[in-house]
């Protein structure tokens, strides 16, 4: 929200100000992990290489990015774009995208159009801050400056980032040096900050959701959703971090969070589930609080009389972490919705979209998390979501 | 089944069934001495393992004083004291107290039993702990439980609980191997503790249990002790309880190696022994049944040589005994039977030329009439003057030579008889053989007015034959019917092709033959009738004879006769031209 | 249940958007149908604003005071990175969706102060005070008290007694219900009048249904010693020591506290914050405070 941006920003003019001489300092390499694993294009990275015609701001309105803005011309039913000028591809051309690329059709709703856009339905550029110097898939990625961004160039030189990397390994490479930023989990925040560890904690960004085979039975979804003691995990495994709730979207980014049921009622449960069902719930060894989130909900879905064996493959439900990617509620729900790889729901109002999605009960959303990353001390003006241009990296005496 | 047989089979089974006998009470004596000295080394065992219960939870009692009396659990109660708890805050504790006290499961509840913290289960808490199995037991005091795991299955421990401010702390160590272990098994002892389907071990570590063992369980948590043996041990079942729960069941194995050793050898002995009694007993009885078996086979051959014709047979049997007495008879029954043979020869014999010599005096007495009356005449002529003579010699001359002839005849078929040559083979087609005798005869046939009819199955049918004894044997056959027809009737051939061989039967419709004339039909010399040799059959016998065929009549006084000739198809080649 | 969604951006927008989902509200309601609101505040909408909000909203809502048709609808007043969010559910079984777009959010806030304020006082155990307009409306275990400048009405009643008496107050235009364990009143304010019968009927305590558990001090459904009442983004009010009123914000930290002269013998909801009685073991008088959260401050 706006009023938190100002916050920030004034908490930051204050350290530069009181620091007497600090300004941001260009140059230098920032080492970044992240348990993110796949194609760069697919994480929050995303956007500091590749580049869309609209953007979604912090408040989740759409705004003019590649494309400067857009009319309707109403006599041939189409929106048109109107392209930034000085946008430099890799090989220092510059981008000049055809008519057809910058027009839609006025079929749908501009609403619509824009987050499809700001999907990258339209048009995906190669333009970001930085550009690619060096990619193995899964495992690290190197980003070097785009000198000619048409935003400026960013601050840092370089950015390594390594992927696919355990919340725990990061915190010992953190430990030894080998990395500036690393995630954390939120239940080593006390501890974190007991060790005067610079902690970033965002809003929740992070929905630990309940995801069910198509095999699995509807009343068994339904039990299970009602026998899940999400406060009593909230309060007690996860430190009081984060939301409880039953809605795929974070409160502070729908705004109905709370019309999407978190009960706890274990008779109702009891009554839903059919006679001798069992369930196979997987759980990864690789992520520790995630597995021990699951051996709770093994424990709270017995208590409804299902059956309850943990494995890691062959599952009949899985918990997992679903980044939330948008502050824009239907963007963020069609994202959703592709990551949990199910039928987009029509366009419609946020809530009738989300509710489209839950319908079924395959998705049982149970927490919304913050990202908390933890910072050495000269890692300057790191946000979430990540805009690594404004990074910069204090010279260390 | 032999006498021999039986006698051998009689002395083994008595000689094995004494062998058994002893065998056996030997094995339930030595079984029972072991088993008595298994229950003892079994019951001692068990002492063991209840001492070693009250130690180990004498143990794990003195680690929950210790961590119940720990900081820790002091700021905890404290906190649970609070309005709003930090629950948040007890989740590790209960780890950290178990880590700093040995123990592997430690629960700190509220006083209702809410789990606070769980060190074995973290994620536990909020729910009633389930292993606080003995109510009425006291701080300080151990007690078996049960203990549930996160993967599902439980375990058995020793577990203790005490009390701070309003939290309950229970701790529990489980009884695994190492446990096991601290019991310290003796030689040929083995302990296996099942606390569950699917949880069972010993000191080495986790145990699988066969089907065998899982019956045992089941039978042992009804029953308070039950004994089985499974394999080459010996188990004792014990259901260890608490206030009438069972936790599980002790299952105490003494080996049996000892004791299947010691059976073995005795089997071993015992197979010996009967082994060599049976082999004593089959050469002993071997030697007794030959004695008792010889002469009986001696007087078995000497009975299948009599029937075999071999009347003149004699068996040689010691005397002496019962079987030399049957010996001595059997040997005068067979030579009394040779001389009632001889003299029923000879008495046979004497008939036969008795017949013969009445045969021959008919034959010759008929042409001696006429040379009788001729003489005579020739005599009266020559007492009558010369031209009465001349006319009477002449007349005389010719019926001296025609019965002159006669008697040629009469002696030459008594003379063909004695000396009918041995048969020239060839292939003889039956019909045309049949076809050329009824031609010879046509007239004869045709004068006594008897119809001829022939029944040929196929005319093709040919065997080895002498055409030439084959015809004169076939007419004897007519004649014989001619003879037997003077009234005249019906003759009738009818040939049948068999397997290797050809059935002729010729049947005529005349007075038939009386049984005794039956029997003697083929007798040389003999006939019924007032004229002929008596040769004709005997020569049709002999035909067939030497075409290795054979001739049966069957008759019937009134009912007419059927001669049936069977002659081979091929004869020996050795015999053909 | 239909679910009515506003957005509302700045305060003198609150009129418009009062009425706006008044409108459609009543969209769902048939003519004999009265809607009866219950509102709880999520957001960082300042009290006096939702307060202003709710009372536009029901003078915008239609009346039909003789129907007993009565549709609960509960209002939320949510927030997200856009704006206010509005969120109506009207429970009817049916689900619909109403918005009112917003664009810009009133000044930055984060801390928000609590402030007591004495509204009653009385020996006589005090169950729940409720003030609307002018009036003050005092429910007792076993007199309903009506004041209004210096005028003062009282009605007794009577329900089953109860060795720790409880009972809570609906004022909803004249409309006056009063729930009790084992017994429920409603009437009218003007005149007052109350009819009581046996039951425990169900009302609201933060959009949640409840009741009062008959012959117990208990309500079905909440701790003793668990009520709450939620304000502005994910924080409540509650008592956190026998006479102390705090502020917990999301992650159930303390933000705030406010100490009162006794320890508390009730907790309601009210429109600013928490109605709070106590009994003040010096004078021996029942009082109650209106705890008032400030959102709009830091």
């Amino acid at each position: 929200m706006r009023y938190r941006l100002i916050a920030v920003a004034a908490s930051c003019l204050s350290a530069v100000l009181t620091a007497g001489v600090l300004r941001p300092r260009y140059g230098g390499m920032l080492r970044v992990e992240t348990s993110a694993t796949g194609e760069i294009g697919a994480t929050r990275f995303a956007g500091q290489i590749y580049e869309t015609l609209v953007r979604c701001d912090s408040h989740g309105e759409m705004k003019p990015w590649l494309a400067t803005g857009w009319i309707h011309n109403a006599s041939v039913g189409k929106w048109i774009f109107s392209a930034r000028k000085n946008v430099v591809l890799p090989h220092e051309t510059l981008w000049n995208p055809g008519e057809d690329t910058l027009t839609v059709p006025d079929t749908k709703p501009l609403d619509q159009i824009l987050v499809e856009a700001g999907l990258g339905d339209k048009v995906v550029v190669e333009s970001g801050p930085f550009r690619i110097l060096n990619q193995h898939v899964g495992e690290s990625v190197q980003l070097g400056a785009n000198e000619s961004y048409w935003g400026g160039r960013p601050f840092l030189d370089f950015v390594e980032i390594h992927m696919g990397r355990t919340r725990r390994d990061q915190l010992l490479d953190f430990e030894l040096g080998k990395a500036d930023v690393v995630e954390a989990e939120i239940t080593d925040i006390k501890a974190l900050k007991q060790a005067n560890v610079v902690l970033q904690v965002s809003k929740p960004l992070e929905t630990v959701a309940l995801v069910f085979e198509k095999q699995t039975s509807s009343l068994t979804r339904q039990a299970v959703a009602l026998s899940v003691d999400r406060l009593a995990m909230q309060r007690v495994m996860l430190d009081k971090q984060g939301e409880v709730s039953g809605a795929l979207l974070p409160q502070w980014i729908s705004g109905y969070a709370f019309l999407f049921s978190t009960a706890h009622d274990v008779s109702r449960a009891k009554a839903l589930a059919p006679a001798g069902s069992t369930l196979l719930l997987c759980e990864d060894d690789r992520d520790k609080v995630l597995r021990s989130l699951v051996d709770r909900i093994a424990v709270d879905v017995s208590q409804a009389g299902i059956n309850v064996r943990l494995a890691t493959s062959g599952c009949e439900a899985r918990l997992i972490r679903l980044p939330i990617s948008s502050v824009n509620p239907q963007q963020a729900l069609l994202a959703l919705a592709s990551k949990l790889q199910i039928a987009a729901p029509e366009w419609a109002s946020p809530y009738a979209m989300e509710s489209d999605l839950l319908r079924d009960g395959r998705v049982v959303p149970l927490f919304h998390l913050p990202i908390v990353y933890a910072l050495k001390p000269n890692v300057r003006n790191w946000s979430v979501p990540c805009n690594l241009a404004d990074v910069w990296l204090e010279e260390t005496r | 089944m032999t006498f021999r047989t039986k006698l051998l089979i009689v002395s083994s089974l008595t000689v094995a069934g004494a062998v058994t006998i002893v065998t056996g009470g030997v094995l339930v004596a030595a079984r029972q001495v072991f088993e008595r000295v298994d229950a003892e080394r079994q019951e001692a065992l068990l002492e063991q393992f209840k001492r070693e219960i009250k130690t180990q939870g004498a143990a794990v009692s003195a680690a929950v004083v210790r961590a119940a009396s720990s900081t820790l659990l002091t700021r905890m109660a404290a906190e649970a004291n609070q309005p709003e708890p930090d629950f948040a805050s007890f989740y590790t504790d209960a780890q950290v107290l178990a880590e700093n006290t040995g123990l592997e499961f430690l629960d700190i509840t509220r006083k209702d039993l809410m789990v606070l913290s769980s060190a074995h289960w973290p994620v536990r808490f909020g729910y009633k702990n389930d292993w606080r199995s003995c109510i009425e037991c006291k701080p300080n005091q151990a007690f078996l439980t049960k203990i549930p795991l996160p993967d599902g299955t439980t375990a058995m421990a020793l577990a203790a609980f005490q009390r701070q401010g309003d939290l309950i702390l229970l701790g529990a160590k489980r009884l695994d191997a190492a446990f096991m272990k601290a019991l310290g098994e003796a030689p040929g002892v083995r302990t296996l503790l099942w606390v569950g389907p699917q949880e069972c071990f010993s000191a080495g570590g986790p145990v699988a249990l066969s089907a065998e063992f899982q019956n045992l369980v089941v039978e042992a948590l009804r029953k308070p002790v039950v004994s089985r043996r499974i394999g080459n041990e010996a188990y004792l079942a014990v259901p260890l309880q608490q206030n009438g729960a069972v936790f599980g069941v002790l299952l105490v194995g003494t080996s049996l190696q000892q004791q299947i050793t010691l059976e073995r050898s005795i089997l071993k002995i015992g197979f010996w022994v009967a082994a060599g009694g049976i082999l004593l007993g089959v050469l002993l009885g071997w030697w007794a049944t030959e004695r008792v078996t010889r002469p009986v086979n001696e007087l078995a051959r000497g009975a299948r040589d009599v029937a075999a014709g071999n009347w003149s047979a004699k068996v040689n049997v010691p005397a002496g005994d019962e079987m030399g007495e049957l010996a001595d008879a059997f040997n005068r029954m067979t030579a009394e039977l040779v001389e009632r043979q001889n003299r029923a020869l000879q008495a046979e014999r004497v008939a036969a030329w008795r017949e013969l010599a009445r045969r021959l005096a008919h034959e010759l007495k008929n042409p001696l009439f006429p040379l009788q009356i001729t003489i005579e005449n020739m005599q009266r002529a020559r007492a009558a003057g010369a031209q009465e003579f001349d006319e009477t010699f002449q007349e005389g001359a010719r019926t001296l030579l025609d019965e002159v002839r006669n008697f040629k005849t009469i002696i030459g078929r008594f003379s063909d008889f004695s000396r009918m040559p041995p048969p020239q083979f060839e292939r003889v087609n039956i019909g045309d053989a049949i076809s050329d005798a009824v031609r010879l005869y046509e007239a004869q046939l045709s004068l006594n007015d008897i119809r001829v009819h022939a029944q040929v199955s196929c005319a093709a049918l040919t065997i080895d034959a002498d055409p030439d004894q084959l015809r004169r044997a076939l007419g004897n056959l007519i004649l014989n019917a001619i003879d037997a027809m003077p009234n005249g009737g019906s003759l009738t051939f009818s040939v049948v092709g068999l397997e290797h061989a050809v059935r002729i039967a010729v049947t005529d419709t005349g007075q038939g033959l009386t049984e005794e004339e039956g029997s003697r039909l083929f007798t040389p010399y003999y006939t019924t009738k007032q004229h002929g040799t008596g040769l004709g059959l005997a020569i049709v016998q002999g035909v067939v004879s030497d075409h290795q065929g054979t001739i049966i009549v069957e008759s019937g006084t009134g009912r007419g006769a059927t001669f049936i000739i069977e002659l081979p198809i091929t004869q020996r080649a050795a015999e053909r031209p | 249940m239909a679910l009515l969604l506003s957005g509302l951006a700045q305060a003198d927008q609150i009129e418009d958007a009062a009425n706006t989902l008044a409108k459609k509200i009543a969209g769902h309601l048939l003519s004999q149908e009265r809607a009866h609101l219950a509102v709880r505040n999520f957001s960082s909408l300042p009290a006096a604003d939702a307060m202003r909000a709710r009372a536009k909203l029901e003078n915008a809502l239609p009346k039909h005071s003789r129907t007993k048709n009565v549709v609960d609808v509960v209002l939320t007043f949510s927030e997200n990175a856009a704006g206010y969010l509005w969120v109506a559910e009207i429970h009817k079984g049916e689900v619909e969706m109403v918005a009112v777009p917003t664009h810009s959010i009133p000044a930055s806030l984060d801390r928000p102060l609590l402030t007591k304020r004495l509204v009653w006082e009385q020996s006589e155990p005090l169950l729940d005070v409720v003030q609307q307009g002018g009036r003050t409306v005092v429910l007792s275990n076993e007199r309903v008290a009506l004041i209004e400048a210096d005028k003062r009405s009282d009605l007794v009643i009577n329900v089953p007694r109860v060795r720790d008496p409880r009972g809570r107050l609906e004022v909803d235009g004249n409309t006056l219900i009063a729930y009790f364990p084992g017994a429920t009143c409603r009437g009218t304010e003007e005149p007052l009048h109350l009819d009581c019968d046996a039951s425990s009927a169900e009302f609201f305590l933060n959009g949640e249904k409840v009741r009062f558990m008959p012959g117990r001090n208990t309500i079905a459904g909440i701790r003793p010693g668990d009520e709450t009442a939620s304000v502005c983004q994910g924080k409540k009010l509650m008592a956190v020591k026998e006479n102390v009123i705090g502020l917990l914000g999301p992650n159930g930290d303390v933000r705030d506290t406010t100490e009162l002269p006794g320890p508390i013998t009730a907790l309601w909801p009210s429109y600013e914050g928490v109605m709070a009685v106590i009994r003040n073991p010096e004078t021996e008088q029942y009082a109650a405070y209106a705890i008032s959260v400030d959102c709009s401050s830091r």
